[in-house]
């Protein structure tokens, strides 16, 4: 098959599966279940073969692009294509995503098979797959923006999945509102840029705002902007970024979406929603490298977020807070070597920390199901009934932070640039929330998987269970989420550089050997002081109360955000109301009190006595006879001047 | 020869003509005084003009200059003063009448439940209404223009003030007086133009008046644009002129208020194209950009009086008004997209007001009230009603693959590169950053709409009640009209590369004698 079709076909495959899931009426009958199991799997499972077939094809033809498009809207000059566009970055980009599908698909058959709505389940999943290959295909900037709104549609849906619980429906409208911020920076961005690209108004290369021509786009407008309006223009670019990434202080969104149900969280807030901000960043990346000032910033927010957000997952005791938290920490980390420069360290952390990361969630999920329960506190000892589930949690933890397996190796690569440039803040920095994300991720495997179990639920019948009680459909995909996330890393580590780079970018492909050893020692002796403590008991840690409260209530970013939308939500409105009502009007109303109050007027003069009538007349004969008399003198005075 | 037959049966004054005999039909002694009688005779006419309207679309040429459909001859009435009734038709006036007879088919279908009074005048009036806005849509002169408008005006005030609700008679006479000191000054300026146009011997069909406007003196071109301003700002409604529309469409039974807020509150921005855009360019560039910052002030600002709303029928037709803010900066840009995604974001909007309203009007009329607080958790009684919400609802809110995506981005995106700009009557980027303000609806409209779809679909605690059963009629209205804006959301071309031409002659016309 040609490779265009190839790609066409990623965007139908699961339009198909998802309008076929329409049609089953019955929703409970099992086999149909089946059927619908099968269609998502097999559209996920071809798309992950053509995705394959892509990735080898741009491995054959190095340095080759694969673009073609669709006239979406055709309105005069400004023209919407929608189209398909591969080259390396979408190529693994999209590998990422099928390799995270598939499994997921995989694991929400068993995992919701007794929940109402398992047809609307699989409809909308499918429909997120179809929206995220979208984005990751797109071709230019506003289908970047369309896809991006269709996630977040999804994610919003999915979100609001159990319909009849109020507090997650509140969930879903809180997330998307904010998600909403992050769409209007995209879409004034995307005004800006068309019409400073479009200036130029003979030479229009379509499709407008082409993600292949970013260097042309960027540089035209750069000319026609000045530096000041083009980084305010960058920046709006970034808060669409910060806001689908989860940055401070907008992580809040990805708090709320865990309301959903565990693969969804995986697939799209551990994985792929929050990954597609920092796609945004790594696609207009040529454009965002004119302004110097905008990689500072990202740089800062990435690594204040990564910092703040490693705190407040030391303290958190949700399963879910902790992993939503370590996702802003780690998208954190990712938008750091962005704006540091290190470009493919940054894409090969995307697709490690997705990969690990919706892992971890499917095993968060499958523990919560067991045990009803998702506060660590209350669990423990869980290694004993579910040692698959503490291997796969140690896996994640050790690959996360960089330790070892595929996460040292994207995290390799962003250090040895950190520090063959220079960047030795960041580079600190950097470490540090390496080693925030040990404390919370040895602290939760410690909590959940050690000491004495303290929940309700008895598990002790499971162990006998085949597999320890938890279905192979639930197995399969974490196991297959795991070997990609211990040794996919490594596999790619060699050529990743090679392939996925920027031009006009530094890269080093250096190793600082001194430097890898005395971080694994560092890890090394945290993972050991972690063991100490929470695997141990040695020792308890004293906590300064007002921190303490300060980082489990996280910054009181949520109450400051509620703070804010009471006053630029709530109170404008009234006040807008009020206005409304009184001001605009009130206007109106005075104009029918004037009209009213010439009408009682004239009603004072119909007074009904004949003399006073007279009078009137009189009067009004007098006037105009008067007036006569002046025009007619007037008159002859012109005639006889 | 079937071909010929169609295109020889195809005639405008029968078009306009047929709907208001038909409402004469029913409302004279002859016709049965029996409720199913009259409601079949109204809805079985609207499908046959919907169907006649249909044609029209095929044989329309929509690569022709101005009103390339013309085979109805003018007929003169006051040969004096050089003034016939005469209608033309082109791809533009041709879309709106076939959404007028769309709307006016399903406002019929829906009255069928929510209509309990009065029959026959109800059903001969709303005929008559589709007549005569289907007579404003394919008007080909000044006069004929003013004359459907102005008996238009009528026609709602009696739909509204008899069917409405509580005090509705109030609201209605709102409008009527709001409408009416519009159309005074349109008349005046019409009758001006016709007196010019006498002296100087010309036929003042819209054709040559599109053509020779700008010739005409400065000053009775200033007089005339801002008379037929005055008007159409007064109906779409622009922001500080706001104020009938929210009480009219909130008094009116459901039914009116989809024609109104679909169709009714069409006509203005279709005159403010027609006439102010198409004729007195030179002049109305000077107003435009005050439109855009109007449009773009009562866009946010109306968002915000939503969100403050307690009624559903409130909230929609506060956001009624935030979206035809979008239609204005459209219209007002000057640029080829920006009329183009004005005229789609009429279509759209006509579309899924009308199926909001609706919606709407089905929870008013099953739960006896449209009170957020009271309502919740619909979605366990009506599961149809809430996904087909929930699309149009998706729709208004500009969800891409819907209709309202297609619009919004073209009009704000016009708005944003319009070359009124270069010229500098303004300080530099105001409009721009206007239009950046406006687009801030981005986050309101989603705040509002989602707070309407919660308060009354979602969020209750208990949902153990059995389900409410909907008539057929009420769900293929919301059906269609869903299907309707999924389809020429996924497919905008549609309706594009109909009105493309017509966009692209005049705005190239505009800027080659402006610029």
């Amino acid at each position: 098959m040609d490779i265009i079709q190839n790609l066409w076909m990623l965007l139908i495959l699961p339009l198909m599966a998802s309008f076929f899931i329409l049609f089953p009426q019955n929703q409970l009958s099992y086999p149909k279940r089946r059927i619908i199991m099968f269609l998502t799997l097999f559209s996920s499972g071809m798309s992950l073969l053509l995705s394959l077939i892509c990735a080898h094809h741009l491995i054959v033809h190095p340095n080759e692009f694969i673009e073609s498009n669709i006239l979406f809207l055709n309105a005069g000059a400004f023209k919407i294509h929608l189209g398909v566009f591969l080259d390396n970055i979408s190529a693994f980009m999209l590998f990422v995503l099928y390799a995270v599908s598939l499994p997921v698909c995989a694991f929400s058959y068993n995992y919701m098979k007794n929940e109402e709505g398992f047809n609307r389940y699989f409809i909308f999943l499918n429909l997120f797959i179809f929206s995220m290959a979208g984005l990751i295909l797109s071709t230019n900037l506003i289908q970047f923006y369309i896809f991006l709104e269709l996630i977040g549609v999804f994610s919003y849906l999915l979100i609001g999945f159990y319909y009849k619980n109020t507090v997650a429906q509140r969930a879903a409208r809180k997330s998307f509102l904010i998600n909403r911020i992050g769409d209007f920076a995209l879409f004034s961005a995307i005004l800006g840029f068309t019409y400073f690209a479009m200036q130029d108004r003979e030479g229009i290369i379509y499709p407008l705002l082409s993600l292949n021509d970013v260097n042309s786009w960027g540089f035209l407008a750069y000319v026609q902007l000045g530096a000041v309006l083009y980084t305010g223009i960058c920046l709006l670019l970034t808060l669409c970024a910060f806001v689908k990434a989860a940055q401070i202080p907008f992580q809040i969104w990805l708090l709320e979406a865990m309301q959903a149900p565990a693969p969804i969280n995986a697939l799209i807030h551990g994985a792929m929603m929050t990954g597609a901000g920092v796609y945004l960043l790594i696609r207009v990346y040529p454009a965002l490298i004119l302004s110097p000032v905008i990689l500072k910033i990202i740089a800062f927010i990435g690594i204040f977020t990564a910092i703040i957000c490693g705190l407040i997952a030391i303290t958190q005791n949700d399963v879910k807070k902790i992993l939503a938290f370590s996702t802003s920490s780690q998208t954190g980390l990712m938008m750091t070597a962005l704006g540091c420069g290190a470009f493919s360290g940054a894409v090969f952390h995307l697709g490690m920390h997705s990969i690990t990361k919706a892992m971890m969630f499917l095993i968060a999920g499958v523990i919560i199901q067991k045990t009803l329960t998702s506060n660590i506190k209350f669990l423990g000892n869980l290694r004993e009934y579910f040692p698959i589930l503490a291997a796969g949690w140690l896996l994640g933890a050790v690959s996360l932070p960089g330790f070892f397996f595929s996460g040292f190796y994207s995290k390799e690569i962003i250090i040895s640039h950190l520090y063959s440039s220079n960047q030795f803040l960041y580079l600190g920095l950097f470490v540090f929330a390496g080693i925030l994300s040990i404390l919370y991720l040895f602290r939760s495997y410690f909590l959940i998987f050690e000491g004495h179990y303290k929940g309700s639920i008895d598990l002790s019948k499971n162990e006998e269970l085949p597999y320890n009680g938890i279905n192979m459909w639930l197995l399969a995909p974490m196991g297959v989420l795991a070997f990609l996330s211990a040794f996919f890393g490594g596999f790619l580590a060699p050529d990743f550089q090679r392939y996925i780079y920027i031009i006009r970018q530094k890269f080093y492909l250096i190793r600082h050997p001194e430097l890898e050893i005395s971080l694994f020692i560092i890890a090394a002796a945290m993972i050991y002081i972690m063991w100490q403590i929470y695997g141990m008991k040695r020792f308890k840690i004293k906590k300064i109360r007002f921190v303490y409260r300060l980082i489990v209530f996280q910054f009181y970013i949520n109450k400051i955000f509620e703070a804010l939308y009471q006053i630029l939500i709530k109170g404008i409105a009234k006040t807008a109301e009020a206005i409304d009502k009184y001001v605009i009007g009130g206007f109106y109303i005075l104009l029918s009190q004037i009209v009213r109050f010439g009408s009682y007027l004239s009603l004072r003069n119909q007074t009904g006595n004949i003399n006073s009538y007279i009078f009137c007349s009189f009067v009004f004969i007098t006037l105009m006879l008067l007036c006569a008399v002046m025009v007619y003198f007037k008159g002859l005075s012109n005639y006889g001047g | 020869m079937a071909v010929n037959f169609i295109f020889s049966c195809l005639n405008i004054f029968a078009l306009v003509l047929l709907p208001v005999f038909a409402g004469l039909t029913i409302v004279s002694p002859f016709f049965p005084n029996s409720v199913v009688k009259i409601r079949r005779f109204a809805k079985g006419f609207c499908i046959f003009n919907l169907i006649y309207t249909m044609f029209f679309m095929l044989f329309i040429n929509t690569e022709a200059a101005a009103f390339g459909f013309t085979k109805a001859l003018p007929f003169d009435i006051i040969p004096q003063l050089n003034i016939s009734i005469s209608f033309g038709l082109d791809s533009f006036s041709g879309l709106m009448c076939l959404l007028t007879s769309f709307i006016m088919l399903l406002a019929l279908m829906a009255s069928k439940t929510m209509i309990n009074s009065k029959y026959k005048f109800y059903y001969s009036l709303m005929l008559i209404l589709q007549g005569v806005t289907t007579g404003i849509f394919a008007a080909n002169d000044l006069f004929t223009f003013s004359i459907f408008w102005l008996l238009e005006i009528p026609v709602v005030y009696f739909l509204v003030s008899i069917w409405g609700g509580n005090a509705a008679k109030e609201s209605a006479f709102k409008y009527a007086i709001f409408t009416f000191s519009g159309s005074i000054l349109m008349l005046l300026s019409a009758a001006l133009i016709c007196a010019y146009g006498k002296d100087a011997g010309m036929i003042l069909n819209f054709g040559e008046l599109i053509k020779n406007a700008v010739n005409f003196p400065i000053v009775l071109q200033l007089t005339a644009c801002t008379g037929f301003l005055a008007a159409f700002i007064l109906k779409i409604p622009v922001f500080p002129f706001h104020i009938w529309l929210k009480d009219t469409l909130n008094k009116a039974p459901a039914p009116v208020s989809m024609v109104l807020a679909a169709i009714t509150l069409k006509t203005g921005a279709y005159g403010l194209i027609r006439i102010n855009l198409q004729m007195f360019y030179e002049i109305f560039q000077l107003m435009a950009p005050v439109l855009i910052i109007l449009g773009a002030i009562g866009m946010v600002y109306t968002s915000y009086c939503a969100l403050n709303q307690n009624d559903i029928k409130k909230i929609i037709s506060y956001s009624t008004i935030a979206h035809m803010g979008v239609i204005v900066i459209g219209i007002c840009s000057y640029t080829e997209f920006g009329l183009n995604g004005a005229i789609f974001y009429m279509i759209a909007h006509g579309l899924i007001s009308a199926g909001l309203f609706m919606g709407q009007g089905i929870i008013r009329q099953k739960f006896k009230t449209g009170k957020l607080k009271l309502l919740g958790g619909i979605s366990a009684y009506i599961p149809e009603i809430t996904i087909l919400m929930l699309i149009l609802c998706g729709s208004y809110i500009a969800i891409p693959f819907t209709m309202g995506f297609s619009g919004q981005i073209l009009s704000l995106a016009g708005g944003f590169s319009s070359p009124l700009i270069e010229k500098g009557f303004f300080a530099a980027n105001l409009i721009q950053m206007f239009v950046i303000f406006a687009s801030l609806c981005i986050i309101l409209s989603a705040a509002y709409t989602l707070r309407l779809l919660h308060k009354t679909f979602f969020s209750l605690e208990e949902y153990d009640f059995g389900k409410i059963q909907l008539s057929n009629h009420q769900t293929a209205i919301l059906a269609l009209l869903a299907f309707a804006v999924i389809i020429f959301g996924i497919y905008p071309n549609g309706i594009t590369d109909n009105i493309s031409f017509f966009s692209n002659f005049n705005i190239n016309t505009i800027l080659e004698n402006i610029f």
